[in-house]
C-alpha cells in the first residue's frame, strides 16, 4: 500500500473582507490507498474547506493556499488547470451533503452518471450507457434500467445520494471525498450509505476521505480519524483508540454529544 | 391530567398540482386514520422517516391544512411550532429583538417597553443574553437560530408546541444543548411537547412516550423504552437494529 | 461554501471589520454624479441665470460665450437656464411613473405572488398582455386617449412601467412565500397584509431596490423619447427630450446644442445606474 495523497502544512485563508481570515491553519495528512479517513467537526471548523482545496475547487481569486496537496507527483494547488481537470471526476472526486441540490433538475439521472464517462473516456453510446447502468446497479439501487431514463425529483433522498455516489464511483476514481453526505438523511438510510461506502471501499479499493460532525457514524466507517476545531487539527490516530480513549477535551465533547438510547438528562 | 391535543381517526390529503387550470388533480391520502392524545405537560416522540407523512400531519393539526376527515380537538390557545430549517424560520430582514417580540405585537395591547422587557427575558430563558436583540439572523449560529425560534415560539405562552425535526440539521454538540434547553422549558413552564424526529435515539433521550410512524400510519407506540427494549412490528424492529449497529460498530 | 460557514465567519468579524469591506465603487461614483446632477436640478427649481421661455432675437444659436454657457437655442433663450430647468420636468416625471409603477407593482406583485390561485392567473395574464407592448407605443396609446400635457404622460408611462415591478416583485413573493417565518407569522395569528406588507416585503428590498433605479433610467429615457417625439411636455416649457427635438435641425451647425443636452442625459442615467450597481452590491 503505497500513499497517494500528501497533505502538507495547508493553510487556507480568504481575503473577501478588508482583514484576511485563516479557516485552516497548518492541516497535515497522509492518505494510503484504499484507507477510510475521516474528518470530525463543528460546521465552522474547516473541514468542507479542506475537502474543497483537495477536490481542487477552491480556486476563487479572494482566496489564498499555502501548503502543498501531492497526488500522483503534482501539486494539486499550483499545477496547470488542465492537468487538474484530468484528474477531477476521474482520478478525485466529491459527492455532496445536499442530494437535492447536487443533482441537475432538468437532466436524466443516465445523463448525469455518464457526465464524467463521457468527459475523461472516449466511448461510444451504447458502452456510456451499459456502464452508467452498471455503476447504478453497483450502488444497489433497485431497476437501473428505470432509474436511468428518470429524473431526480423522482427519486427520494437516499436514493439521489446513491446516484450521487454512482457519478462519482463511474470513473473508478483513487479518492473519493465525502462531505457530510449523509448529514442530510435519515438514520436508518445514513447507516445504509456507509454500509455502501464500506462495499465500495472494500471491492474497488477507492480511498475514502469521509467528512462529518457525527462521530458515530465516522467510527462505524473509518480506520483513522482527525478531529478539527476552529481550523485547527486537535487529535488524530486510529478511529477506536480516539473513541475509546480521548485525549483532548473536544474529542470527549464531540463523543458525549452522540444520541443514545438513555435518559442522560434526568 | 386533561388532555390538550386529541386527534382522532385523522385522515390527510394533499393535492398535487394546481388548483387551476387543465392539470389533473392528484390527491394523495398521505395520513391514513390516526388517533393519538396529549395531555398537559408531557413530550410525546414522533418517530418517522421522511416522506411518511409527518409534516401533513403537523400542518393539519395546526391548521394549516384544511384537507382531511377526522377530528382534532384543542384544549388550549393555538399550539406553536419550531422548524428543522433554522436557516429559513428566521425573517432575514429583521432583528432578532423585532422577530421575538412579533408575537405580542400582533396580539397587541402591550406597551413597547413591556414587550422588549418580555422580549428579553424570554431571549436569556432560551440561553441568549440582550445584545442578540440587536443582530440580524444571519450573524447566528444554527444553534443560536433554533434558540431563537424556541423563543418566539414561545411568547404567547403556549400550552403545546410542536417541534418539528428541531434538531436534524444542527450538529450534534449542538443538538444536545437544544434538546437539554427543550427539557429545561418543559419543566420551569409545565409545557407540552409533540416531538418529531427521523432518530429514535433524539427521541428517546427526551419523550414520555413515542409514536412510531410509516407509510401514514402509526405502526406502534408505547413508552421509548418499552418500544425500544420490545418492538413489536418489523419496521421498528429494523429501525431499532441500524441504531444498534451504529452503537457497536 | 454553505451559509452555514458563512455565517459563523461572519460573526468571528468585529462590527468594524465588516463595516471596512470592499470599497464600492459603483455606489460611490453613482452618488457622487447623482447627488451633483441633484444639486443642479434643486438651483435649477428656484434660480436659473435667464428666464429659460424668455426668447432675444439678437442671441439666435448663439455660440459658447461668458453670458451664455451653453450658448442659445434658435430661439434665443439660454440653453443652460433651460437645461437646469428641463432636467428638472424631466425627473420629476420619471420619479412620478416610478412612483406609480412601483406603488401598484408592489401591491399587485404582493397579492399576486401570495395568494396565487385565479386572482394570480387573471392578473398575470393582464399584466402579460400590457408587458407584451413597448412600454413607449403602451405610452403613446394611453396618451392619445387621455390627451398630451405633464400630468398625463407621468400616468401614461406608470401605468406602462407597472409590469415589470408586479413582476420583479411577484417573483420575489413566491419565493418567500414558503419559507418557514412565514408560517411561523400565520401560526402567531399574523393577518395576509401584516405578512406581506410587514414580513414578506422587506426581503424583497434589496432586489426591488435595484430595479427601481433601472427603471428610473427607463423613465428617464422614456420620457425624453415622448417629448423628442412631441406627444411629451408641450412646449414652450422645457425638458430635456423635447429640447433635444428642437436641437435635432442643428445638429451640423450648432452641434454643441444637441451635445450638451445629450450629456446631460446620459449623466443622469449613469448616475443612478451606477447607483443601482452599488446597492445591489451591497446586499
Amino acid at each position: 500500500m503505497g500513499t497517494i495523497l500528501e497533505i502538507k502544512d495547508l493553510n487556507i485563508e480568504f481575503h473577501d473582507h478588508s482583514v484576511p481570515e485563516t479557516v485552516v491553519f497548518d492541516f497535515s495528512m497522509q492518505l494510503q490507498e484504499g484507507e477510510i479517513v475521516g474528518i470530525v467537526g463543528e460546521s465552522g471548523s474547516g473541514k468542507t474547506m479542506t475537502a474543497l482545496a483537495i477536490a481542487g475547487l477552491l480556486s476563487r481569486h479572494d482566496i489564498t493556499k499555502k501548503g502543498q496537496i501531492i497526488f500522483k507527483e503534482q501539486d494539486l494547488l499550483i499545477c496547470k488547470r488542465s492537468i487538474l481537470r484530468e484528474f477531477q471526476g476521474k482520478d478525485i472526486s466529491m459527492i455532496f451533503q445536499e442530494p437535492m441540490t447536487s443533482l441537475n433538475p432538468v437532466r436524466k439521472i443516465g445523463w448525469q452518471v455518464e457526465e464524467s464517462l463521457r468527459l475523461h473516456e472516449n466511448l461510444t453510446k451504447e458502452e456510456l450507457k451499459k456502464r452508467a447502468i452498471d455503476a447504478l446497479r453497483e450502488v444497489e439501487l433497485p431497476e437501473p434500467e428505470k432509474i436511468y431514463r428518470q429524473y431526480p425529483h423522482q427519486l427520494s433522498g437516499g436514493m439521489r445520494q446513491r446516484v450521487m455516489i454512482a457519478s462519482a464511483m463511474i470513473c473508478n476514481p483513487k479518492i473519493l471525498i465525502a462531505d457530510e453526505a449523509t448529514t442530510a438523511l435519515d438514520v436508518t438510510i445514513q447507516a445504509q450509505i456507509v454500509q455502501l461506502l464500506k462495499r465500495l471501499n472494500s471491492k474497488k479499493n477507492t480511498a475514502i476521505l469521509f467528512i462529518s460532525h457525527d462521530l458515530s457514524l465516522v467510527r462505524k466507517l473509518c480506520t483513522k480519524v482527525i478531529v478539527m476545531q476552529n481550523g485547527h487539527i486537535v487529535e488524530r490516530g486510529n478511529t477506536e483508540d480516539i473513541y475509546q480513549n480521548p485525549q483532548e477535551v473536544y474529542t470527549k465533547q464531540l463523543i458525549a454529544a452522540i444520541p443514545k438510547c438513555e435518559k442522560n438528562f434526568e | 391530567m386533561a388532555n390538550i391535543l386529541e386527534v382522532s381517526n385523522l385522515c390527510a390529503y394533499y393535492t398535487e398540482g394546481r388548483q387551476i387550470g387543465f392539470h389533473k388533480k392528484n390527491r394523495k391520502q398521505v395520513c391514513k386514520d390516526i388517533s393519538f392524545q396529549i395531555k398537559e405537560g408531557e413530550i410525546a416522540g414522533l418517530i418517522g422517516e421522511s416522506g411518511c407523512g409527518k409534516t401533513t400531519l403537523v400542518k393539519t393539526i395546526l391548521g394549516m391544512n384544511k384537507e382531511y376527515t377526522g377530528e382534532i380537538k384543542h384544549y388550549s390557545e393555538q399550539p406553536q411550532m419550531v422548524f428543522q430549517d433554522p436557516y429559513s424560520s428566521l425573517n432575514p430582514a429583521k432583528k432578532v429583538g423585532w422577530i421575538v417580540e412579533e408575537p405580542l405585537r400582533v396580539k397587541g395591547g402591550i406597551s413597547k417597553e413591556d414587550m422588549h422587557r418580555k422580549a428579553i427575558e424570554m431571549l436569556k430563558k432560551v440561553g441568549l443574553d440582550e445584545k442578540f436583540a440587536e443582530r440580524y439572523p444571519s450573524q447566528l449560529s444554527g444553534g443560536q437560530r433554533q434558540r431563537v425560534c424556541i423563543a418566539t415560539a414561545l411568547m404567547l405562552e403556549p400550552k403545546l408546541l410542536i417541534a418539528d425535526e428541531p434538531v436534524s440539521a444542527l450538529d450534534v454538540t449542538i443538538q444536545a444543548q437544544i434538546i437539554h434547553l427543550l427539557l429545561q422549558l418543559h419543566k420551569d413552564m409545565g409545557l407540552a411537547i409533540l416531538f418529531i424526529s427521523h432518530d429514535l435515539r433524539v427521541v428517546y433521550q427526551i419523550s414520555d412516550w413515542v409514536m412510531i410512524m410509516k407509510e401514514g400510519t402509526i405502526v406502534e407506540r408505547g413508552t421509548a423504552e418499552e418500544v425500544y427494549a420490545n418492538p413489536q412490528n418489523s419496521y421498528t424492529k429494523t429501525l431499532i437494529k441500524t441504531l444498534a449497529d451504529a452503537d457497536e460498530v | 461554501m454553505s451559509e452555514k460557514t458563512h455565517g459563523v465567519k461572519t460573526m468571528r468579524k468585529s462590527e468594524k471589520e465588516q463595516a471596512a469591506k470592499r470599497i464600492n465603487y459603483n455606489l460611490r461614483i453613482g452618488a457622487v454624479i447623482t447627488i451633483t446632477m441633484c444639486v443642479f436640478i434643486l438651483i435649477g427649481f428656484v434660480y436659473t441665470p435667464y428666464n429659460p421661455e424668455a426668447m432675444d432675437e439678437t442671441q439666435k444659436l448663439a455660440g459658447i460665450s461668458w453670458h451664455h454657457f451653453l450658448g442659445c437655442d434658435n430661439f434665443g433663450r439660454d440653453i443652460f437656464s433651460r437645461v437646469l430647468k428641463g432636467s428638472g420636468t424631466t425627473l420629476l416625471v420619471a420619479t412620478g411613473t416610478i412612483l406609480i409603477g412601483t406603488g401598484a407593482g408592489i401591491i399587485l406583485g404582493a397579492l399576486t405572488g401570495y395568494y396565487g390561485g385565479w386572482l394570480d392567473e387573471i392578473l398575470m395574464r393582464i399584466n402579460d398582455a400590457i408587458f407584451a407592448f413597448p412600454s413607449i407605443l403602451l405610452a403613446l396609446v394611453f396618451i392619445s386617449l387621455l390627451g398630451t400635457g405633464t400630468v398625463n404622460i407621468v400616468i401614461a408611462l406608470g401605468i406602462a412601467f407597472i409590469p415589470s415591478f408586479a413582476r420583479i416583485v411577484r417573483s420575489e413573493f413566491l419565493r418567500c412565500k414558503n419559507m418557514d417565518y412565514v408560517k411561523q407569522a400565520k401560526l402567531i395569528g399574523a393577518g395576509d397584509l401584516r405578512i406581506m406588507f410587514v414580513h414578506i416585503l422587506p426581503n424583497t428590498l434589496p432586489v426591488l431596490l435595484s430595479s427601481v433605479m433601472i427603471g428610473f433610467n427607463n423613465a428617464v429615457l422614456a420620457e425624453a423619447g415622448m417629448s423628442y417625439l412631441g406627444i411629451g411636455v408641450q412646449p414652450p416649457f422645457a425638458s430635456l427630450g423635447r429640447m433635444l427635438s428642437e436641437a435635432q435641425a442643428y445638429l451640423f451647425t450648432r452641434p454643441g446644442y444637441a451635445l450638451s443636452i445629450g450629456i446631460f442625459i446620459i449623466l443622469l442615467v449613469l448616475g443612478f445606474g451606477l447607483l443601482g450597481e452599488g446597492i445591489k452590491e451591497l446586499k
